[in-house]
């Protein structure tokens, strides 16, 4: 094996334990932000007057994508908070 | 529009040169081995990592080119901004912390971690080349584009000196400069779109009708109307035939031009802006010389107010995005005609839109598939929109950042403090477009300087310093895109194609003679490249390195019976599908080679499809190639 693989100053790897619980907390955060985002790009495909409707920012287009930066950002602060070592 | 140089913008931008030079050359001692060159030593801390998270994504791209687009196209700029921002969700949550466990300086890395298997680290070396260098010549064909109106230097001036103070940043301190220089840049942008924001949401909108004239039942009515003595309607030849434009001669040669159109009411007749080119390179404005008394005028601004308001005062954030969705707005639009002398002539007509279509997608060509009827238009939304959210996860500048951190945890909080920082820029990138766009300070000949023009109708000063940090966004991502390639000629090429070992020192060497050599190539491809669209490139750029990059990372990191020749065959098919896909598309063909549609692509965004083939490809050599081994085994 070549000098680059030497690993002294790679981290230990996770336990399974912890690998499997990351790997649920992110699989159902993923799943939730990727219903927030396929679901605004279905919409727009194929209801787009639902876009169109009024509300307290402009209309649901601009709602659904402020939403869902905002949801980005929850979705990772949570991710931070599950899967911080105990 | 004319420009002079802002000296005080380039005062502005060389203090911010000199600040990372004086950085670089401090931090030089750092990168000594390879480590401190490629890596930072794995020393930065996390929150300055997140914010050169920023730093390195907020490229000129997204900074210009989506402030413009929502200030021209409305909701459009904006989709951009969710898609790219999705993209770190993944990056995030699928792949920031495998990919630091497994590699240590390239992409490559953390495929051989795996495999140990150099065709594998050639295929990954050769697909982060092609993604950089397509993400590097929009990013040097921008300081181009920037340094023309704003420092009144020709456009190869502005990519010479960018390139040049970047191969200073990367070759003296590498990894470590580069970071701090993102960082800078990241935060600068942030605080100061934060400024002009709040500003914009200060003044308020105000109304400003635009001049026209109501064409009542007949046109001709109108032309008799205002037939004025000194005013000779011009025939509508060559280009001009069969256009709905009415044109009038001035005694001196100057030309008024009007467009009709329909009105809510009644046809209207609204007045154009002309800028012709003549075949012996001059530029005429309305026919006439251009200069400082005759130039384009500035535009952007607010027809009626809810409520027939004339003005608003101060808005908080919610009744600014209620303002526009209840107003009608000019947004300019622009025509090319070939006049019959051969001279070209740029029509730059407004059109008055309400705020409610502008909040909606479909107003840009790019999205416009939204609103037709026909399937390819919407497949080409959801493919770009697909590749968006996969490409960030799968850009090499972007994973290398991964290795400056300490370890997986550093590396999850950091992409934490980049998501918070890239997400509230969007969100003050959205106030920004829609301010510039009613703020009656936009160039219609130029998209990209909606941003620094809207921080001019504030201040002078503002201007300076938006377009200092514009330049600065160049500097930070062309230099973290110029260390992930050498790093990759130096790290991966060398070692395994070539087959030669280096020591630490030497490949610390060898990766400043490459990001020499690199500049060099981005600097000579953004003076080539001058007329091209940045923003096909940087679509080009996310569509290879989803379909390339992304198959065979989650191949590489979550699938036990994946192979390397799976691998291989994942990043080779996705990196050669999508590019030929982009190349053969309509789009390209018209738009960039100005060639004939071919009509074989049905749409012009290939994600869609060259994904879900680069996987499939990589699932079904590994399954084959599987089958092989435990044969051979058994045998």
């Amino acid at each position: 094996m070549s000098h680059f693989h030497h690993l002294e100053d790679r981290e230990k790897a996770e336990t399974p334990e912890q690998s499997s619980r990351r790997f649920k907390v992110s699989s159902v955060l993923l799943a939730v932000f990727l219903l927030a985002y396929g679901g605004f790009m279905a919409v727009a495909v194929l209801r787009p007057d639902v876009l169109k409707q009024t509300t307290g920012v402009g209309n649901v287009a601009v709602a659904w994508g402020l939403g869902i930066i905002f949801l980005a950002f929850v979705v990772s602060l949570v991710y931070g908070l599950l899967t911080r070592k105990k | 529009m004319l420009y002079h140089p802002s000296y005080l913008a380039l005062a502005f931008f060389s203090l911010l040169v000199a600040v990372t030079l004086g950085l670089s050359f401090w931090m030089g001692g750092k990168a000594k081995n390879a480590k401190g060159y490629f890596a930072a030593g794995g020393h930065i801390p996390w929150f300055v990592n997140g914010i050169a998270f920023a730093g390195d994504y907020l490229s000129a791209a997204s900074f210009l080119g989506i402030c413009g687009m929502i200030a021209f196209f409305g909701f459009d700029g904006f989709l951009y901004s969710i898609g790219y921002l999705a993209g770190w969700i993944v990056a995030l949550l699928v792949i920031a912390e495998p990919l630091k466990r497994m590699g240590k300086f390239t992409f490559a890395d953390a495929l051989d971690a795996r495999f140990n298997s150099k065709p594998l680290r050639l295929a990954a070396a050769i697909s982060t080349l092609v993604v950089s260098i397509f993400y590097l010549i929009p990013q040097m064909v921008g300081a181009g584009v920037l340094v023309k109106p704003l420092l009144g230097l020709p456009h190869w001036a502005g990519v010479v000196m960018v390139g040049s103070v970047v191969i200073v940043i990367v070759t003296t301190a590498g990894m470590v400069s580069t970071t701090w220089v993102q960082f800078i840049k990241g935060g600068l942008l942030v605080v100061f779109t934060g400024i002009v924001v709040v500003m914009i949401l200060g003044r308020g909108m105000e109304e400003k009708k635009l001049a026209k004239h109501e064409a009542t039942a007949i046109m001709d009515d109108f032309l008799i109307k205002n037939r004025d003595a000194n005013l000779k309607q011009a025939p509508n030849e060559g280009g001009w035939s069969d256009k709905p434009y009415i044109q009038y001669e001035k005694p001196d040669g100057g030309k008024l031009v009007y467009r009709k159109t329909t009105g809510e009411h009644n046809p209207l007749v609204l007045p154009c802006q002309l800028l012709t080119t003549t075949q012996d390179g001059r530029k005429l404005v309305n026919g006439l010389p251009q200069s400082d008394t005759n130039d384009i005028h500035p535009v952007g601004t607010v027809e009626s107010l809810p409520g027939g308001a004339t003005s608003t005062g101060p808005l908080s954030p919610c009744a600014f995005l209620e303002t526009i969705q209840g107003s009608q707005i000019a947004t300019w639009s622009k025509e090319d005609i070939l006049e019959a002398n051969g001279d070209k002539t740029t029509v730059y007509y407004p059109v008055i839109k309400s705020g409610a279509d502008l909040l909606m997608p479909g107003n840009n060509k790019t999205f416009a598939g939204l609103r037709g009827t026909a399937w390819q238009g919407k497949i080409n939304f959801l493919s770009l929109m697909l590749a968006l959210l996969c490409g960030t996860a799968s850009l090499p500048h972007i994973l290398i950042r991964y290795y400056t951190v300490k370890d997986a945890a550093s590396a999850r909080k950091s992409t934490i403090v980049g998501i918070g920082a890239i997400g509230i820029f969007y969100v003050l990138t959205l106030f920004l477009g829609l301010g510039a766009m009613v703020s009656g300070a936009m160039d219609p000949t130029d998209n990209n300087m909606a941003a620094p023009l809207v921080a001019q109708s504030f201040s002078p000063m503002l201007f300076a310093i938006i377009s200092g940090i514009a330049f600065t966004t160049v500097l930070g991502t062309v230099s973290g895109l110029i260390v992930a390639a050498s790093g990759t000629v130096a790290h991966d090429l060398a070692s395994t194609l070539f087959k030669v070992h280096l020591n630490d020192h030497q490949k610390v060497r060898l990766a400043r003679q490459a990001s020499l050599v690199v500049g060099a190539i981005a600097i000579g491809l953004g003076i080539a490249f001058e007329k091209m669209n940045v923003t096909y490139l940087v679509g080009w750029a996310f569509s290879i390195a989803a379909s390339a990059n992304l198959p065979a990372l989650l191949m590489c990191l979550f699938w036990k019976r994946a192979t390397r020749q799976g691998v291989v065959a994942s990043i080779t098919a996705g990196a050669l599908s999508s590019l030929a896909w982009v190349l053969l598309s309509d789009d390209t063909l018209k738009d960039v080679f100005h060639m004939e549609p071919l009509h074989w692509i049905p749409f012009s965004q290939p994600g869609i499809v060259t994904i879900p083939l680069s996987m499939a490809v990589g699932v079904a050599v590994s399954l084959w190639t599987k089958k092989e081994q435990e044969v051979e085994r058994a045998a």
